[in-house]
This record gives structure tokens, sequence and C-alpha cells, in this order.
């Protein structure tokens, strides 16, 4: 055989684009993993050894299979080697790692699949599961008003990992139909727009500062750490600045809401 | 006299520089820049799923396929710096099979590793295409089915501008003669669902896919790198061009190989392949043992064998033979249109010597088969009877 033209090295995984209609719309980490995976024709636990060992040799790590539940630390790994194989910038997008220095990753991401069964049923339209049904907080879909469903209508089962994404992995039924759907109040309404346009839609500036600005709040208000927890009803623990803990997204919701400031500046001191 | 096309320091250079110069030549001629011009102008503006290309062996195929490959590569080259995602093009060779038929699996696995494709040996069914799949629980069929999958969905992610296959006669080795066409319809699916032509090119055995299906006939384009033959003076002066190419690059001091180039298309049967081989051992011959001159002797020696040359031949012809229509041919494919034109005055002519030629005597029976049914025969003979009264016996009387 004659001599072949070379060409610059290619990634080792497709650079798949994640699917972003718009930013309050955007594919959650987990299922752009499964995405990639089915893509390969690989299930999403080789693929995902494979990722990590292609780095820097085999890694005794243990990978939840529902990847968004997962720590700040391993999503951040995971997205780092992603964004080396595939070449893309972009990945970070779909998690909430932006603000792993102001915010607990515990009890942030929900330990099971929620979705809204009218979402899914939408033809025409690709069938993902979004970021924001991945957050504890947020309960319902804004666009349909629908509390999000969490265990499959048949067999009544929480569903963990993905088989094929739009049906249950225990009995194989579409959880696209819409034959229970829940109206959601408004004040879950409320609280979902909340959370998404401050989680979402706020600006994110190249790195967020370490200190959360509840600091700052506690030396504009005068109030010490103990004070606060009264006033606000939140054990002290939560607040203490020595033990320098990460308040988690309750503590930051009630915050905001007793003082009335708005979540994304308790988020990001420089936005104050 | 020193050859001018030669680098002034080759002569000079040791030995295997020599050899390895004389090996990396590669000399356009024009039954190549034919092909090549049709080759690539399907792949680019036609985009036709399937593309056959086929000669004799030896005759410069495997060259196209490397000229066709790099000239694509070079065209999206710059695209390349941007997108790092895509392959250019892919260019692998099909495994001749060790079994009685062609392992499909081989096939999918050459091409997952030339579209870079990671955990080969671990590609599964997507969950969501799997149980519309009925493998009947054979491990192998699964297997196969998975490679298959993977390969379709590198091709659609990678998105190379063509899919070449070398020795792609090999794919025709199976079990059963009607499974020829199963062989075909696969690539052909393949093709037609990831959009990225094929390029099949191997001896004239292919020919035996194109011939098979009226759906591949549709869909393929034929191009063939003919040898120089001996009957066209047209080739017969090409052919020395090509000699004189050739004798061009050999980095020997003095050479006329045009005096012998009869004994020259004998052995190479008018494939320049062949002819380039030939020459390349006839200089490694001519380096290794130091003669002073290259003359006919090291061709000689080198050359290959009346009886492979004859085989060789055969096959070639046979082939060609394969691909000239006679009046015959064209006359079946209009009576199979219903176009009677060519073919009325041929019956009616057929019919008139029938007629004429009837040598059957008068009154004689056409074969036919009597009714043996003893009931139906009774009642015949009795309604005879009744009618043929006149031959009652009673009216005698």
């Amino acid at each position: 055989m004659n001599l072949l033209q070379s060409f610059p090295p290619r990634t080792p995984l497709y650079s798949i684009d994640p699917i972003k209609p718009d930013i309050t719309q955007i594919e959650s980490f987990h299922h752009y993993i499964f995405r990639l995976a089915t893509a390969h024709c690989l299930n999403v636990r080789s693929f995902l050894f494979w990722c990590v060992a292609k780095g820097q040799g085999a890694q005794p790590l243990f990978l939840m299979h529902n990847g968004h539940a997962a720590a700040f630390s391993t999503q951040e790994m995971l997205v780092r080697k992603l964004e080396t194989l595939t070449k893309r910038d972009n990945l970070q997008e779909m998690t909430l790692i932006y603000f792993k220095e102001v915010l607990k990753d515990h009890n942030l991401y929900r330990a099971h699949q929620a979705w809204c069964p009218i979402c899914l049923s939408e033809k025409n339209k690709p069938i993902y599961e979004r970021l924001s049904w991945t957050l504890k907080g947020i309960t319902t879909c804004i666009k349909h008003e629908q509390v999000l469903a969490e265990r499959c209508q048949v067999c009544q089962k929480k569903l963990i990992q993905f088989k094929i994404y739009g049906y249950c992995s225990y009995c194989q039924s579409d959880l696209s139909s819409i034959k229970l759907t829940n109206q959601a109040s408004l004040l879950e309404l409320h609280n979902t727009a909340e959370l998404i346009l401050n989680l979402f839609k706020t600006p994110r500036q190249k790195e967020i500062p370490v200190e959360n600005s509840i600091t700052c709040l506690m030396d504009t208000h005068q109030l010490n750490a103990n004070s606060l927890s009264k006033v606000a009803s939140l054990s002290a623990f939560s607040l203490n600045k020595k033990e320098r803990k990460k308040p988690s997204l309750d503590t930051l919701i009630t915050l905001s809401h007793y003082f009335k400031y708005p979540l994304y500046k308790l988020l990001d001191k420089r936005l104050i | 006299m020193v050859n001018s096309k030669l680098p002034p320091t080759l002569l000079t250079s040791s030995n295997d520089e020599k050899k390895k110069y004389f090996e990396n030549v590669v000399i356009s001629h024009p039954k190549l820049n034919e092909a090549f011009i049709k080759a690539k102008l399907t792949v680019t503006e036609h985009k036709t799923p399937l593309i056959l290309l086929y000669g004799p062996s030896g005759v410069g195929k495997s060259t196209l396929l490397s000229k066709l490959y790099n000239s694509l590569v070079s065209d999206v080259i710059n695209e390349l710096h941007t997108d790092y995602s895509r392959i250019p093009a892919i260019f692998f060779e099909s495994k001749a099979a060790e079994s009685i038929q062609f392992s499909w699996k081989d096939y999918f696995k050459a091409g997952l590793i030339k579209l870079e494709e990671p955990c080969i040996d671990q590609k599964i069914i997507p969950p969501h295409l799997s149980h519309k799949i009925n493998l009947n629980g054979s491990h192998n069929k699964e297997t196969t089915s998975a490679l298959r999958w993977a390969f379709e969905s590198a091709l659609i992610h990678r998105r190379p501008l063509v899919c070449i296959v070398d020795e792609a006669q090999h794919i025709s080795k199976i079990a059963r003669g009607s499974k020829l066409l199963d062989q075909m319809d696969v690539l052909k699916s393949i093709a037609n669902i990831t959009k990225v032509p094929h390029v099949l090119a191997g001896t004239y055995e292919l020919l035996k896919f194109r011939n098979k299906s009226a759906q591949l006939s549709n869909r393929s384009v034929d191009v063939h790198i003919p040898r120089y033959r001996a009957e066209n003076q047209l080739d017969l002066q090409q052919f020395q061009i090509c000699i004189l190419s050739l004798q061009d690059h050999l980095p020997v001091h003095e050479i006329n190989l045009l005096e012998h180039w009869e004994f020259l298309y004998e052995r190479c049967i008018g494939c320049v392949g062949i002819l380039k081989l030939w020459l390349q051992r006839a200089l490694d011959m001519y380096l290794t043992e130091n003669k002073i001159e290259f003359s006919i002797d090291c061709l000689e020696k080198t050359a290959l064998s009346i009886t492979q040359c004859s085989t060789m031949a055969r096959e070639a012809r046979e082939g060609e033979l394969e691909l000239y229509e006679t009046l015959e041919d064209r006359n079946f494919l209009l009576n199979t249109l219903g176009i009677h034109r060519v073919n009325e005055t041929t019956e009616t002519e057929s019919k008139s010597k029938a007629k004429n030629n009837r040598t059957k005597k008068v009154g004689r029976r056409n074969p036919v088969r009597d009714s043996c049914n003893y009931k139906i025969k009774k009642d015949e003979n009795d309604e005879l009877a009744s009618v043929v009264s006149p031959k009652d016996p009673s009216i005698f009387h």
C-alpha cells in the first residue's frame, strides 16, 4: 500500500452538542453521558470506566450509575475528562459545578429520576432529561404547570438509571403517559421559577469567589451567626463561618426570603 | 547515460535508499488517471452509495485507491483544524475469511479501528433498538449486529467523505450462492443509512455482485481500470510510455527497456502494477549481486513464470469478456422489455421455418394424453353408439 496522507489527531469521542433549546431547558450531564455512550454503542458503565482510564491510567473510582447525583468533585473530574476527549468547552453548563465553592452538593440533586410526562410526550421534539429536573428544589415543570413525576405510573417504582430514556427500567412502560398528570400549585410554580431564574439565568462570570456572601450579609445587618440563625430560623452550625462549611441551597433560599435578597446575589458576592 | 529525472545524489547513495526510492515511485498513466477522475467525481459530486472499482490483479487498483484517499483528505484538510471529530476518509482492506464464509465481524472491526472507535470488543446494540432485532438468541449474531450498529453510528458521527474497501472480492466468499445478494444488500444498506459512499475495489469477481441485484445495479457506479491491450494500437503506445516513465526512475546507469517491450508486455500482461513490481525485483537483484549493467538477464531471472502469466491473462480475459456486451444480450433485454422490434423478424422466420420443416404425415394423431377413467369412457362409448345409429346392426335387417 502506498503512503497515505496523515491529518491532525482526531478526538477519541464524538463531539456531540448538548441539547439546549434555551438555558432553562438544558440537558442534564447524566443524560449527555448516556447519549454519548449510546452513540458509541457502549453501556454507560464501561464507557465511563474507559473515559476515566484514558487520562492517567486506571483509577480505583466508584462511579455511580446516576451520574447527576454524584458529588461536585466526581462531576468536575468527568466534565474535564469528557471536555478533553471531545474537545468541547461547554459541558460544564450541564451541571452546577459553577457554584461548587459557594454551595453544598449534599442534597442538591435528586437521587432518583423526575420528569414531566407532557414534556416527554411532545412530538417532534427530542426526549431528554433536563438539568432542572435533577435538582431537588425543583418540583414542577413551568412550561406545562405540572408536578414532576417521580414514580413509574405502572409499577410505582422510583427509577435510578436509564436503560431507554422515557421508559421505566423495571417494567418498560412509557413514562410519557399523561393519564395521571398532577396540576402544580401556584406556590410550587413560584418557587421553581425563582430557582430557575437564579440558578440558570444569572450571568456566569469566569470564577465565582470562594467566600460566600453570607458573611457580607451579616456585616451589612450587623448580625453574628447565632443571631442570624435565630432570626432566620436556621441552625447556627450551618452559618458558622469558622467551620468553613458551604451553605446548602435550602439555607440560601431561606435567607433570600428573609432578607428579600435575590438568591443569585447570595450565591455570588460580586453581585451584591 | 544517466537519467536526468533521478535525484542527483541517488546514484551515489546506498542500495537500500535506491530500492526505497524506486519502491515509492508512483507513475500516473492514462488508464489510472481516467479511472481516478471518474471515481472522484462519483464520490464528491454524484454521491453514489456504492462504487465498484474493478480490474485485473496488478493493474494499479491499490495505487488508485491511495491516490483517491489522499486527494479527498487534501480537500478537507483545512476543515479538520476546526472540526476535531471528523475523520476525512477511511481506507481498509477486507480480510480473506479463514472459514468457508466471509466474516462481517472482522470487516466491521477493521472499519471501526480506522474510525478510531474506543472499546471495540465491548460494543452493544443500543438499548432502544435491541428489542426490534430478532437474533434468535445467537450470541454470534448479537456481536455482529452490535458491531454493525457501532460502525453505522461511527460513520454518521465521524462523517468521512468515503469508505474505501480494498480486496472487496473477499466479501463474495460465502457458503451459499443465494446469500450473495444478502452480502451486497448489507453494504448498500449501510451506505444508504449513513450517506457515506462506499468504494469497493477488487478483481472482476466483483461483477458477480452487481449482476445479482436490480437495485444494486441502479445504485452503483462501475469504475473499470483495464489493462493495456495488445490488440489496441493506442494501448500499446501508452504502455510503451509507461515503460519509459518507469525507466526514468530506475536508479541504474545505462538502460533501454523499450528494446524489450514485447517481453515486458508478455510477462506483465499489460498491467503496470505487475510491471513495476517486476522492475523492483530486477533492481533488487541488480543491486544485491553488484552487476555491471541492468540487462535483460536481470529481467528474465525475475520475471513471472509463463504459467503464472497464463493464469493471470486467462482471468483478465474472462473478466473482460464478462463486460463485453453482445448483440444477443441486447436482444434479450429488448425482449424482456417487450420491444419485439429486433426479435419479431427472427420469430416469424423461425415460425415459417418450422412450417416448412413439417415432417409429420397427414392423418397422424397429435400426441395427446387420453382419458383413462373407465366410467366416463363407457358413457362416451354409449353416446357414440346411440349417435351412430346407421351402424346399428338392426338397420341391416
